[in-house]
């Protein structure tokens, strides 16, 4: 649902707001409360775009799920702060957090003072078209935080947004932003993983310089979400973390011909090793968010599994641990340090960036349309997993060096890679899940568990294999569409006519 | 997801009224609630303040993205509609055409799953191949029945339908609607209610003028007079139904 956030001057009137608003909206109520914002530490509740809300109001506590995009999303009053999901009143809220059961904490993360003024436009009818909320914070000692108006249209009833947004830019010069609230809130405390700005090139860019220029910026962004992975803020900073430097191989990879090779092997072995450490702790998270956004199973099973979830918990914290430790290796740093100093071999990177863009694209295209055309839906799954790759580098270049590409082309592109590879990831999520509960079910063997886990985990894995299935059967007609996709023929077919 | 379908053979029993107010209660209780609307008179819609027209029609049982964009926003958080259309007189057609691979209101039903809790379908009076679709994909259908002979005969109707047709994968749950307690009849029936057990509910609804002027002013009873009379017999009645799925 789309939602226009602007960011005020924290000293705008409420009566300067219903002024740009316009006469037909309603008289506004106002609301005061004391609000946290807690978090489960749950990249899937995050990712989803979901964030937890806490306001006291009136001595009750009122725990909201709140999205961040189309505002509060589910209410319950409480009279004590819960700090585990099981200490929440039964509701669907709680059903919903149930995966997530005993593992985590709501872990209080801003605790300020919010002011809300909403006003509502209806239509003739008394129909609600779109609601426009005030959010004023303060910190609970009253200094002022920031003030932000948001516009929420009903459901369906997109359309009466855009008069409004029209009247807001003429009449107070007021134009949205593109995060939420809660995202602008915790970047503004530095809770938020930093977003990179995008690389630009010129034409006359020479294919060295151009990718010493995007790899160091991959390692800037990689170097960004570090201290965010350990302090443990929030498991996106580690999905960032694992983008870049995925980035960064792609980079290596297409950086092969022009770098000493002695420098290129040990950044390509740094790269795989620290990639290596990445992984076990996102397998978790993969865990968690599919069984968030997926069925998840009833209450009573969940409970059942909470020797699982703990299991899942300790192997993602012994991969943190190991993760951080690389970090602080003297070796890390100075195979980074490889990355700036590093000098093309004679003769080598002097063509223009573009052209070795167009090149790499070309061939990068050619070894997908090889590989793709024998796929069907009885392939192995490592065999897609490794075509998988392949549409990801492929796709990481037109990212990297988007500058250089038509950019309608480039964004038709690649929109049909983004289609395909959510169609391959989510085999791959599966894979994911049925390998851990493999591992888990052999500890169960080794611990003599009750019968109900093994026949949970039972059931768990056949709903898995038929999803598995349902995935498989619908990634050839994707890969089909990939190959007939002529934005991405044509930004290929460049790299043939040199 | 759980699907509650309020249904009964006979026109005029307080279907929509019912759905209304349930939708509204399991709305406030913190459940992302749809009420599809599929009767073509549009009622439900029109409680809620929304045109009775869905861009597509019944083309919206063959295309998901079409349903979605059909949904509309009511005036209550969490609660959302499904407006009906005149095109729905149709239905039965589509239905009727249906391919023996295909499964349309369950297909579409299933692509709801991921966003709602509870789904209200609001449907038309009559016994059809709708009809048989609901029993088939409810997880309870809720027939309201006014005390009177024929009301109780149209309960009886449908439950040997269900077993003829063998669609015994729903629970069915009746309740008395538009109790006049100045009637000898329904107070009668209404004394009856233990022997009607377990498919008669304990709550009813009486007849009062404040669910009539329901109409006037297009909202949930339990949205504008929440501790009425009317309210409070409909939040009964919500129990029982939680209970029963």
């Amino acid at each position: 649902m789309q939602t226009l956030t602007f960011h005020l001057d924290t000293d705008t009137s409420d009566k300067a707001i219903a002024k740009a608003l316009g006469k037909p909206f309603a008289p506004p109520h106002t609301m005061q409360a004391e609000w946290s914002l807690l978090d489960t530490h749950d990249w899937a509740l995050w990712q989803a775009g979901y964030s937890l809300e806490q306001a006291q109001c009136d001595r009750q506590t009122r725990c909201v799920l709140y999205q961040r995009q189309s505002g509060a999303m589910q209410g319950m009053v409480t009279t004590t702060m819960p700090r585990f999901i099981w200490q929440m009143p039964p509701s669907p809220l709680r059903d919903r957090l149930a995966p997530l059961w005993g593992s985590r904490a709501l872990l209080p993360l801003l605790h300020l003072t919010r002011h809300a003024t909403c006003w509502q436009r209806f239509d003739d009818d008394g129909k609600l078209l779109v609601t426009a909320t005030c959010h004023r914070f303060t910190t609970i000692e009253g200094e002022a935080v920031g003030c932000w108006l948001q516009l929420q249209p009903c459901r369906g009833y997109h359309d009466a947004l855009a008069p409004i947004q029209r009247r807001l830019r003429q009449q107070a010069g007021w134009l949205p932003g593109k995060q939420g609230v809660v995202a602008q809130l915790l970047a503004q405390f530095g809770m938020a993983p930093p977003v990179a700005k995008p690389l630009t090139f010129d034409r006359t860019t020479t294919a060295a310089i151009a990718l010493k220029k995007a790899m160091r910026h991959q390692r800037a962004i990689m170097e960004a979400q570090q201290q965010g992975i350990i302090d443990a803020v929030d498991t996106e900073f580690l999905h960032r973390y694992r983008v870049a430097l995925r980035r960064m191989r792609s980079l290596l990879i297409i950086a092969k011909p022009m770098m000493p090779p002695g420098i290129h092997r040990q950044l390509t072995n740094h790269c795989k090793q620290l990639a290596a450490l990445t992984t076990p702790a996102r397998d978790a998270d993969i865990y968690w968010l599919n069984m968030v956004t997926g069925s998840g199973g009833s209450e009573e099973k969940l409970a059942q599994l909470r020797h699982f979830n703990q299991w899942l918990q300790q192997r993602q914290q012994a991969a943190y641990r190991a993760l951080c430790l690389a970090f602080a290796q003297p070796h890390d740093a100075a195979t980074w340090k490889l990355l700036k100093e590093w000098k093309p071999k004679k003769g080598g990177g002097r063509q223009p960036a573009r052209k070795m863009v167009d090149r790499s694209l070309h061939h990068q295209f050619q070894r997908l349309l090889r590989d793709s055309d024998a796929i069907t839906q009885s392939t192995s799954d490592k065999r897609l997993h490794k075509l998988r790759k392949q549409i990801k580098h492929l796709r990481y270049t037109l990212e990297c060096f988007a500058s250089l590409l038509p950019a309608k082309r480039r964004e038709r592109a690649l929109h049909q890679l983004k289609t395909v590879q959510r169609h391959l990831g989510m085999l791959q999520d599966i894979c994911v899940q049925q390998q851990l509960l493999r591992e888990f079910s052999a500890t169960l063997d080794n611990h003599n568990s009750p019968e109900s886990s093994r026949h949970i985990i039972q059931e768990i894995g056949h709903d898995l294999k038929r999803e598995h299935q349902r995935c498989k059967q619908e990634i050839p007609h994707q890969l089909r569409l990939l190959r007939d996709n002529k934005a991405l023929c044509k930004l290929a077919a460049n790299g043939d006519q040199q | 997801m759980k699907v509650i379908a309020l249904y009964s053979l006979k026109g005029g029993v307080g279907k929509t009224t019912a759905t209304v107010n349930l939708a509204h209660l399991a709305a406030t209780h913190g459940a992302r609630t749809l009420v599809w609307d599929l009767d073509p008179q549009g009622a439900a819609s029109f409680y809620f303040r929304i045109r009775d027209k869905v861009s597509g029609g019944r083309k919206i049982l063959y295309k998901e993205t079409l349903l979605h964009r059909a949904i509309r926003g009511t005036n209550y958080e969490l609660l959302d509609l499904l407006p009906a259309d005149i095109s729905y007189r149709h239905l039965e057609i589509a239905l009727n055409a249906e391919r023996k691979h295909e499964d349309l209101l369950g297909n579409c039903i299933q692509s709801l799953r991921q966003e709602y809790d509870i789904l209200f379908l609001d449907c038309p009076p009559g016994i059809s191949r709708l009809s048989e679709a609901i029993f088939r994909h409810a997880d309870l259908v809720l027939i309201p029945s006014i005390p009177t002979i024929l009301s109780m005969r149209t309960i009886k109707r449908i439950i040997d339908f269900r077993s003829k047709k063998k669609l015994t994968n729903s629970r069915v749950r009746a309740f008395f609607s538009m109790v006049d307690r100045r009637k000898r009849m329904h107070i009668a029936w209404v004394k009856r209610i233990e022997e009607m057990r377990p498919l008669m509910l304990n709550a009813r609804i009486s007849a009062l003028s404040e669910v009539e002027r329901m109409g006037e002013q297009r909202a949930p009873l339990t949205a504008t007079h929440p501790t009425g009379r009317a309210s409070m017999e409909f939040r009964k009645l919500w129990q029982e139904v939680i209970a029963s799925i």
